[in-house]
């Protein structure tokens, strides 16, 4: 009977160990997806396929050697680097002074602009494909990283700008006012005052824009064969095989995991924002 | 030129470089894609010959095509509600002053971060017959759950919905529980005084004030959802016997693969319009709220 007869506060403590319970046992769902590739990654051939499988193994690093040691992962990776790093950068170049011209001034059809700016990033990328791919054949651009920088920028410079004019929007206008009656240009005040101030949002943008460009799929596939190709579509090759090698193809996500993994914790907030393009603040 | 006048010029000056790529590269290319998908380009070389709307004609009478679309809107109609709940859910569990919150929201949103393309490995690994899944049900002595997943026609599509789903709920976790936190304090303990429950406190005062965040994750989830492409792609490649072909994929075949232009430029139209149906007045709305903050 003592069980039925608890006291509020037995009952609320008997409360909050059933809901972290039922939390833990969520996240070990949602990770085990994960933790399990990891594993598969440090396996054997005749571990991964071992049956029952084994949770306790001789790790191994031969899949990740097998995967290094094929050049055309390394120069994959390598194009990722160079693809994401270029479109993060022209993306801000670009896109932050844009969003401080649209922070600071009011003038007719900006409502217009803004909209259509924030739709790239909701257009499906079917719906514009086509053009870039007659475009880049037509120069004999195919395959190259100048074709996929620009793709991956068109899409990062919405992002950045709406970004970064709501952080711009944020700053109060007194303290550029003062900046300016103490003799500062319009360019210095930007530079010197604006943009420090907006460093984390600077950050945020960047990193978020290099996740993008890293993951992204669809405009890789059309546009890369041999030299140019990326990260994912590394990765899709070992799905696409015959034989699945199960092994490498853990180890090949896994090491196409590690900068998301690296830069999450910046993100994470971003990744919500940057969805909803500030309809809620998280 | 007046000071002000100058100021003008340069801030306009900012603009126009984005202005011009974003104008030709995405608004510019959609009505080319346009153009194309009312033209009789098959094959390498261009043929802008203008034959009206008859490739999308042709397109709603081929079988292929109308069971994507079935399958696009069966995904949706799966993929939306269930992110929704396990996200409500999540969020419910979170907000009753849990130790480690950061920890648990880490957790749960980390999948949004991966590429749709890891996702799509990883799960089409978990849920490859001969591995993953199947291999640890045995071994748990579930054996009659046993499955062939996505290699099963009556089974794939249901699967890709896991994935997404575990992809994209840590979203709505965050939405629901920025929301929920939104809610000002006071609201809350009062209800309590009034002998109110948790869960009645949740059913009268909470869920009623998230409405406008259900609105915006619907809107979200929905458009990522009408132009599914990659997960599905890397998972299934739209198989088994089009089980799980979706405009998308087909859009990315018929251009990329046997050449038809014209037909896949109209696939990527229909798409922009599905998604537009969406996304066009919650954007207006939300764009009013915005600049008028």
């Amino acid at each position: 009977m003592r069980l039925f007869s608890l006291d509020a506060a037995q009952r609320k403590r008997l409360g909050s160990i059933l809901n972290t319970s039922i939390l833990l046992i969520i996240t070990i769902l949602f990770f085990l997806p994960i933790v399990w590739a990891c594993l598969m990654s440090f396996k054997t051939r005749v571990d991964a396929l071992a049956m029952p499988p084994k949770w306790v193994f001789k790790p191994t690093m031969a899949n990740y050697k097998a995967v290094w040691g094929d050049g055309r992962f390394l120069k994959y990776t390598k194009n990722s680097l160079i693809i994401a790093a270029a479109s993060t950068g022209l993306g801000l170049v670009l896109g932050v002074p844009a969003a401080y011209s649209l922070a600071r001034h009011r003038f007719k059809g900006q409502r217009a602009l803004l909209l259509g700016i924030l739709s790239t990033r909701m257009i499906p990328p079917v719906a514009f494909v086509i053009p870039f791919f007659i475009i880049f054949t037509r120069l004999s651009l195919n395959d190259t990283h100048t074709a996929v920088i620009i793709m991956h920028l068109t899409i990062i410079l919405g992002y950045v700008i709406w970004m970064m004019r709501s952080y711009f929007m944020d700053i109060p206008k007194e303290i550029e006012e003062a900046a300016l009656v103490d003799g500062c240009s319009v360019w210095q005040t930007f530079t010197r005052i604006v943009l420090p101030i907006s460093a984390p949002g600077l950050g945020t943008s960047a990193i978020f824009s290099f996740i993008f460009s890293w993951n992204e799929f669809l405009y890789a596939m059309v546009m890369t064969t041999v030299e140019a190709k990326t990260l994912p579509l590394g990765v899709y090759n070992w799905v696409a095989y015959e034989e699945i090698m199960w092994g490498e193809l853990t180890a090949a996500s896994v090491i196409a995991m590690i900068p998301v993994i690296i830069f999450y914790g910046f993100v994470q907030k971003a990744l919500v924002r940057g969805l909803t393009m500030g309809a809620v603040k998280g | 030129m007046t000071s002000r006048q100058k100021e003008r010029l340069t801030s306009f000056l900012l603009l126009l470089p984005s202005i011009i790529l974003i104008g030709v590269f995405v608004y510019g290319f959609i009505g080319w894609t346009v153009y194309v998908s009312m033209s009789k380009w098959r094959g390498m070389v261009p043929d802008y010959t203008f034959v009206g709307l008859r490739n999308y004609a042709t397109l709603f009478s081929l079988h292929r095509f109308r069971v994507g679309v079935k399958n696009n809107i069966i995904f949706t109609a799966l993929f939306i509600p269930s992110s929704i709940l396990l996200g409500f859910f999540l969020a419910f569990l979170l907000d009753q002053k849990v130790k480690f919150e950061g920890f648990f929201r880490n957790v749960f949103l980390f999948p949004m971060a991966l590429s749709f393309v890891i996702t799509g490995t990883i799960w089409a690994w978990i849920f490859n017959p001969q591995a993953g899944l199947n291999v640890l049900l045995k071994k748990m002595g579930l054996e009659f759950l046993q499955s062939g997943w996505i290699t099963d026609p009556r089974v794939a599509l249901y699967s890709v919905v896991i994935a997404a789903t575990w992809q994209m709920s840590g979203f709505t976790m965050a939405m629901y529980l920025a929301g929920i936190r939104g809610i000002p304090l006071e609201l809350r303990e009062a209800a309590r005084v009034d002998g109110a429950t948790e869960w009645q406190l949740y059913q009268k005062v909470i869920i009623p004030l998230l409405h406008p965040i259900t609105v915006s994750a619907v809107v979200v989830l929905g458009h990522i959802s009408l132009k599914i492409f990659d997960l599905i792609f890397v998972m299934t490649g739209g198989g088994p016997a089009m089980a799980t072909d979706v405009p998308g994929v087909y859009m990315f075949m018929a251009t990329f693969r046997q050449d038809l232009f014209n037909r896949g430029a109209a696939i990527g139209t229909i798409m922009l319009l599905m998604v537009a149906v969406v996304i066009v007045p919650y954007l207006i709305y939300s764009m009013r709220t915005e600049v008028e903050r």
